[in-house]
């Protein structure tokens, strides 16, 4: 009788599958939400955006973030982060599947994606974002084969790292062009600002940096990898960074809102001390603790580091929150008109113009859950001694 | 042919005649409206501004602007929403909208694009108005089509053919004698939301 | 004999399942009526048209074109009009599809089970519905005399057919109401003005050519706002609007000028200003004496005129003519043979002492300086100078007003006031002149064949004397009970001032029968609901109402369900009651009379041109431009402006037993509000006053069951100045209760600047159920004075507060 090795399921295999069984469920509640109608949101005509696509936003941030950390080093020949780039490359690639995820579950007519495809407008950013989302994700899986491949010897070092250049371009574009979905909007007084590309990189940056600093973290504290504590403090130091960075285009763009006491104080107030203020301060004050556990060298324990990445993934997060339901927020048009129930929702809360429901919770974790079950799988894979 | 319309903020009553013309001729599901009467600064649909009696009040109606510059037409990824060339009418063709409300979020106008959020309801069991209006489809954008299934047979769109306060006028924006270009060109005029770019085919007498 | 409980409110699939096979039935039968001169064409797509009209009592009877497809009626728009200057339709006109198939349709005869009002119904065969009815009537004409059934019409539909019953009525010498509605207003004007094609004012076109239009208490942008563009025309001419209304409105924002008044006092004011104009020299005296009865010679002792037979022998004609004093003859002659009328003087004529009616009235106006007029209206000395001068040397000028003023006890004076400003400032008589409101071409259609002749009629009673008659038990001092009440096209019981009032009315009387093609709420009140076919469900002869034209009206679509047309039913009653064969054989014949008419003889106008014509002006002017009272010829037995009156007489409903002051009506006299003045001790508890403005979105409260409209006015509301509703905590948004010693009803609170503080506004017409709590209608007065049998609604006052939900 040949024993066999019994192969037990590692915790990550574990979390994945719960992920796995999340995401099923959210597909139950996607299913819900396209047969009884979107009514069942929150979303309404003065708001015809939420949760999905803020969570798309911040996703796709998320995996910019991770992939620019990754490929940095690479491309510019400098020493890395140790050996947690496929890590990083991975953690892109589940967030690029939950954003695509939270474009789909967003749709009205998800049969009719393939329409995409076939009668692509090329002057909408949205159809641009679609192209390059889509390149971004097959340029990912391309680099962590690649990745797999130099250490293989198949792929050599200089293929590696154009691939990590043209990776590096493309994150950056992503997170540009989904910011050219609104920058380029003069529908918004609050969206419209040539500033938003850079922003929302700056933005990608911060959150992208924190989730491979905690990724990182947890899977060295689990002894899944060995990871440098010099690593952990030069990213450490670039969340800091980037925190500033994202800070300063804040600023920059309060003060020209505020400076000449037109129409843009409208926006100031609404975020400083109006119904976007919980979502504001949030930010701020999340980013600026964060920022300060990255820099002081005595607050850089594990712990506190993981709730540095914390606050800024949490702060970064609250930015979409506020572009998004702040674009809204302000009417071109306030004249009162009949609205009708189809205008905006009874549930709103503290005087917003959007709140997500119940169902967009359910089906939003299961787009989660299925970035967290790929990510789990893979991480699974990758770090397996 | 470009059509547009003329609205005179002095005629306006406020009586929202027009404002069920559409939602008849057109077979508006509950709820969706593609024209309304907007009460300019008053803190309720029929309260004036001001304090009584030094008080002022004037109202008018906002519907798809049709605009020269449309910034739904850049945005929407499958093309569903394009300007027809032969008559500056800005259309939505249902069939092809995938129902991702980028339009919605790149229109200034708030409140001019409407989305089905469930399976259109409709009180009567037959559609009113115009056979030719296409029937509206569940998670799709819609809005004002100055009904081109009547312009397109030289006739009158629905909220055109009777204004109890006679401030509507509908015509060809490029045809100098038509009655549009006539008020536009003797009469004081604002647009909404001009710095925006849009170039929006509908004028406001003031 | 069907005996199953119907749930009138059957599920929305059930109904329209239903309905698709009981009018894909009818559509094979479905009539076009031809092309005929409208070069109406049909389209493709299995679609025709026809011509018909609204007929709501907003009185603009616009002209609609019905499409129907498939049977269905699917659209309703604008019809041209004859003279498309009268070319409208407005939000209710358009909504007629929902309403022709709205699920508050009565679709068969309904018997009441349960108690009054509880709305619980059985259906019954239309055989035992008119058994029923019938069979009851003649017990109680047997026990109680026929003056006891009392058939009751009001506005509701104005067409011909539905006056049918007027006839049944009459032949079974059952008593009638009259309209309690808008009464003051209409009655004063036949009085003192007479009523022509267009009742008593020109039509509305006219006040194109008014260089000076007054509108005092009208919301006519609401109200009449099919007419409201001739005035802005007027104005784009250089005519100035004034608005007088204690509220901003979006009438007085297009007015020129906006004048505030304290509610209820606009007698007051026109009092002042005819005092001005007479002191200041400004009166038309040559009109005055020409066209109106202020010359007229009054015998002092009387208080009656100064009748030529009374003063020598004459023929009999002329003797009944009132005499006015020739300065050249130097004695009292007929004033139809004066050649030099004098206007004023006391004048001894044998032993009678006499004086001018002109010069009663400069008394009667000569404490009415314009600071004690001031005092009581609210408007400063100032603007009553540049009224009056406007009025007097801007001209032409008109009121254009409807029955806002009517609304107050005391309002048929005020009616008398601004006809004697009009006519004392000679504004009559030329286009652009005179008043115009109102006007309708109601009194075009008159049909003599409609009165039994020998049979004794009943009584004709005021629709708001009707709860106290059967409180007393009497009227006129003789026992009346009433059995049985017959209402038609008259939403009675939210209507009506007092609604608890005329609720405990209606229960108070043996049978009510209804007859209407929705559950309005009258007809949850009744015992026996008839279906009546819809008003696109039947050929049909109409007058135009504001706009001047009578019409042939083609039917779109078949009765639905088992209604039957008003003349239907008719027939059937005629049957029951066995008067069958003193019926009209058919509609043809029942229309004959309207065209036997002098009025329609007169213009040429027959039955057989009208089927060809579809529709005929009624008017001579090309463009419209048609005064009432062309050249100072009044409508009047004696064809003068009567500011004079020398008997109080009644027309809407028969006198009762008040005892009525000769002469406090023989001239204008004021006769404040019974509730609203500023100075009632009442006022420290209920310091509000409680008034209505037309809704948008009904007529009344016809289209309530429209769901276009109700998507946008899904509920009632109440308007409170700002300031008012801080001091009550009240935010735009929140329920308040609105309440008086009468009743109380919960309401929407929605904020409104352009309310006068001290007074609540709310839209009307909203019906029971439709309330968060309460009622609107029960807030209201049913108090008249004894001169003018009315509702008069606006003399109400309550107080609001906050609503605190049980």
């Amino acid at each position: 009788m040949v024993e066999t090795a019994k192969k037990k399921l590692s915790p990550l295999a574990i979390a994945g599958i719960v992920c796995s069984a999340v995401a099923a469920a959210g597909i139950v509640f996607w299913m819900i939400q396209l047969s009884g109608g979107m009514v069942q949101t929150g979303m309404r005509n003065l708001d015809s955006w939420g949760l999905y696509i803020t969570c798309f936003m911040f996703f796709v941030g998320l995996s910019a973030g991770g992939l620019i950390i990754s490929s940095m080093p690479k491309a510019f020949g400098i020493q890395g982060f140790g050996n947690i780039s496929k890590i990083a490359v991975w953690t892109a690639i589940s967030c690029t599947c939950a954003a695509i995820g939270f474009v789909v579950v967003d749709l009205g007519g998800p049969q009719r994606l393939w329409e995409l495809f076939a009668y692509s407008n090329l002057s909408s950013p949205l159809m641009w974002d679609i192209i390059v989302i889509s390149v971004y994700l097959i340029l990912s899986i391309v680099l962590i084969w690649a990745m797999y491949g130099e250490e293989k010897g198949k792929v050599s070092h200089t293929a590696l790292r154009v691939l990590s250049v043209v990776s590096l371009v493309t994150a950056v574009l992503v997170h540009s062009v989904t910011a050219w979905i609104f920058g380029l909007q003069i529908s918004h007084e609050f969206w419209y600002t040539a500033l938003l590309g850079p922003w929302f990189v700056s933005s990608a940056l911060v959150c992208g940096t924190a989730l491979v600093l905690i990724v990182a973290i947890a899977l060295r504290k689990a002894g899944r990898i060995e990871l440098g504590q010099e690593n952990i403090v030069k990213m450490t130091k670039l969340l800091g960074g980037f925190i500033m960075v994202d800070l300063y285009f804040f600023g920059c763009d309060l003060l020209t809102s505020a400076f000449p006491q037109g129409s843009g104080l409208e926006v100031v107030q609404m975020l400083v001390e109006g119904p976007l203020a919980p979502f504001f301060w949030t930010e701020i004050i999340g980013c600026a603790v964060a920022a300060v556990i990255c820099f002081v060298p005595s607050l850089r324990k594990n712990g506190l580091l993981a709730v540095a990445s914390a606050l800024a993934i949490v702060g970064i997060f609250c930015k979409r929150v506020q572009l998004l339901v702040g674009g809204f927020q302000i009417a071109n048009i306030d004249s009162i008109a009949v609205t009708g129930p189809y205008a905006t929702t009874a549930n709103t809360v503290g005087g917003l113009v959007y709140w997500p429901t119940g169902i967009e919770f359910m089906v939003t974790l299961g787009v989660v859950a299925l970035g967290g079950a790929i990510l789990c799988f893979g991480l699974d894979k990758i770090t397996r001694k | 042919m470009r059509y547009g319309m003329v609205i005179d903020m002095g005629r306006c009553l406020g009586c929202h005649t027009c404002e069920v013309a559409c939602k008849s001729t057109n077979n508006l599901p509950e709820g969706i409206f593609w024209n309304r009467v907007y009460n300019d600064g008053g803190p309720s649909l029929d309260s004036p501004t001001g304090t009584w009696p030094n008080n002022s009040m004037s109202y008018y109606t906002m519907s798809c602007q049709h605009c020269e510059n449309p910034a739904c037409v850049k945005v929407c990824p499958v093309g569903a929403t394009y300007k027809d060339p032969e008559t500056g009418v800005v259309r939505q063709d249902y069939d092809k909208c995938i129902g991702c409300r980028m339009c919605m979020a790149a229109c200034p106008y708030t409140g001019v694009r409407s989305f089905n959020w469930e399976d259109p309801k409709y009180v009567l069991a037959f559609a009113t108005g115009d056979a030719e209006v296409p029937a509206h489809q569940k998670h799709t954008v819609e809005k004002c089509t100055f009904c081109y299934q009547r312009i397109s047979k030289g006739e009158t769109p629905g909220c055109m053919v009777l204004c109890p306060g006679r401030a509507r006028y509908f015509g060809d924006l490029d045809d100098p004698n038509s009655e549009v270009s006539q008020l536009i060109a003797t009469r004081e005029w604002k647009r909404l939301l001009p710095e925006k770019g849009t170039n929006p085919s509908v004028y406001y007498l003031v | 004999m069907s005996e199953e409980k119907t749930r009138r409110d059957i599920s929305r699939r059930g109904f329209l399942k239903t309905t698709a096979a009981v009018v894909g039935a009818a559509a094979m039968g479905a009539t076009l009526a031809g092309c005929g001169k409208e070069g109406v064409a049909a389209s493709g797509n299995n679609e025709h048209f026809v011509v018909n009209n609204c007929r709501g009592n907003c009185v603009s009877v616009c002209r609609l074109k019905c499409k129907v497809r498939d049977g269905y009626l699917v659209q309703t728009e604008m019809q041209e009009q004859v003279l498309p200057a009268y070319n409208r339709v407005c939000s209710k006109g358009l909504s007629h599809p929902q309403r022709t198939y709205s699920d508050q349709r009565v679709k068969y005869p309904l018997r009441r089970v349960g108690e009054r009002g509880s709305d619980q119904w059985e259906r019954i065969s239309w055989e035992d519905a008119i058994s029923e009815i019938t069979t009851k009537w003649k017990q109680y004409q047997e026990e109680s005399g026929s003056p006891s059934i009392v058939f009751s019409s009001a506005t509701g539909c104005l067409s011909t057919s539905p006056n049918v019953y007027q006839h049944l009525q009459s032949m079974m010498g059952a008593s009638k109401t009259s309209i309690s509605y808008d009464a003051a207003g209409i009655e004063e004007g036949i009085k003192v003005v007479g009523s022509g094609l267009s009742m008593s004012a020109s039509w509305h076109a006219d006040m194109h050519n008014a260089k000076t239009i007054l509108m005092p208490g009208s919301n006519a942008a609401i109200s009449m706002v099919q007419s409201f563009h001739f005035a802005l025309e007027a104005k784009d001419a250089g005519a100035t609007l004034i608005h007088i209304d204690p509220n901003y409105t979006i009438t007085s924002e297009k007015c020129s000028v906006h004048i505030p008044i304290v509610p209820g006092t606009d007698c007051a004011m026109f009092m002042g200003l005819t005092n001005y104009v007479i002191q200041q020299g400004w009166a038309d005296e040559s009109f005055l004496k020409a066209h109106t009865n202020a010359p007229y010679l009054v015998n002092k002792a009387t208080g009656f005129f100064v009748r030529a037979g009374e003063l020598y022998a004459t023929t009999e004609e002329e003797a009944s003519v009132a005499c006015v004093w020739d300065a050249a003859a130097g004695k009292a002659v007929p004033a139809t043979s004066a050649t030099d009328t004098a206007l004023e003087g006391e004048y001894t004529i044998g032993d009678i002492e006499a004086i001018t009616a002109y010069e009663l009235l400069k008394e009667r106006l000569s404490e009415w300086t314009l600071e004690k007029t001031s005092e009581i209206c609210g408007i400063p000395v100032e603007k009553l100078e540049w009224i009056a001068d406007q009025y007097v040397h801007h001209g032409p000028s008109c009121v254009f007003t409807g029955y806002g003023l009517d609304h107050y006890n005391g309002g048929h004076m005020t009616y008398r006031a601004m006809f004697t400003f009009t006519g004392v400032c000679g504004q009559w008589g030329q286009s652009g002149m005179g008043i115009v409101g109102a006007s309708t071409s109601n009194s075009s259609l008159s049909n003599a064949r409609m009165v039994a002749k020998d049979v004794p009629q009943g009584k004709n009673l005021a629709v708001a004397k009707l709860y106290e008659i059967a409180e007393r038990g009497t009227f006129n001092e003789q026992p009346f009970p009433i059995r049985s009440m017959f209402i038609w096209m008259h939403n009675y019981v939210p209507n009506v001032a007092d609604r608890q009032r005329a609720i405990r009315f209606l229960n108070s009387v043996d049978l009510v029968v209804v007859a209407d093609f929705n559950m309005c709420e009258t007809a949850r009140y009744a015992d026996i609901v008839l279906p009546v076919a819809g008003w696109y469900e039947i050929e049909e002869v109409g007058h135009g109402g504001t706009a001047p034209f009578v019409n042939y009206l083609e039917k779109a679509i078949d009765p639905l369900y088992e209604s039957k047309s008003d003349f239907e039913i008719y027939k059937l009653l005629c049957e029951g009651m066995g008067l069958g064969d003193k019926a009209f054989v058919d509609l043809d014949d029942f229309w004959s009379g309207y065209f036997e008419s002098p009025v329609m003889t007169g213009l040429g106008i027959t039955l057989e041109r009208l089927k060809e014509e579809k529709s005929i002006y009624l008017g001579t002017d090309p463009d419209g431009f048609d005064p009432y009272a062309p050249e100072g010829k009044f409508n009047t037995r004696d064809g003068r402006m009567g500011i004079y009156q020398e008997a109080h007489f009644r027309i809407f409903g028969e006198q009762d037993f008040e005892v009525v002051d000769p002469d406090r009506n023989r001239l204008v006299t004021w006769m404040p509000p019974n509730e609203v003045m500023p100075d009632n001790p009442l006022r420290e508890k209920y310091p509000l006053v409680y008034m209505s403005f037309r809704n948008r979105y009904r007529t009344h409260t016809q289209f309530w069951d429209c769901a276009w409209l109700k998507e946008i006015a899904p509920e009632p509301t109440l308007w409170l100045n700002p300031d008012d509703a801080a001091a009550r905590g009240i935010q735009g948004g929140d329920y308040v209760r609105a309440y008086n010693d009468r009743g109380f009803v919960v309401l929407r609170a929605e904020i409104n600047n352009g309310v006068m503080p001290g007074v609540v506004v709310y839209p009307k017409g909203w019906q029971e159920g439709e309330h968060k709590a309460g009622h609107i209608s029960d807030l209201t007065s049913s108090y008249f004075i004894p001169e003018m049998y009315n509702c008069y609604y606006f003399d109400n006052l309550c107080e609001v507060e906050k609503y605190q939900e049980a």
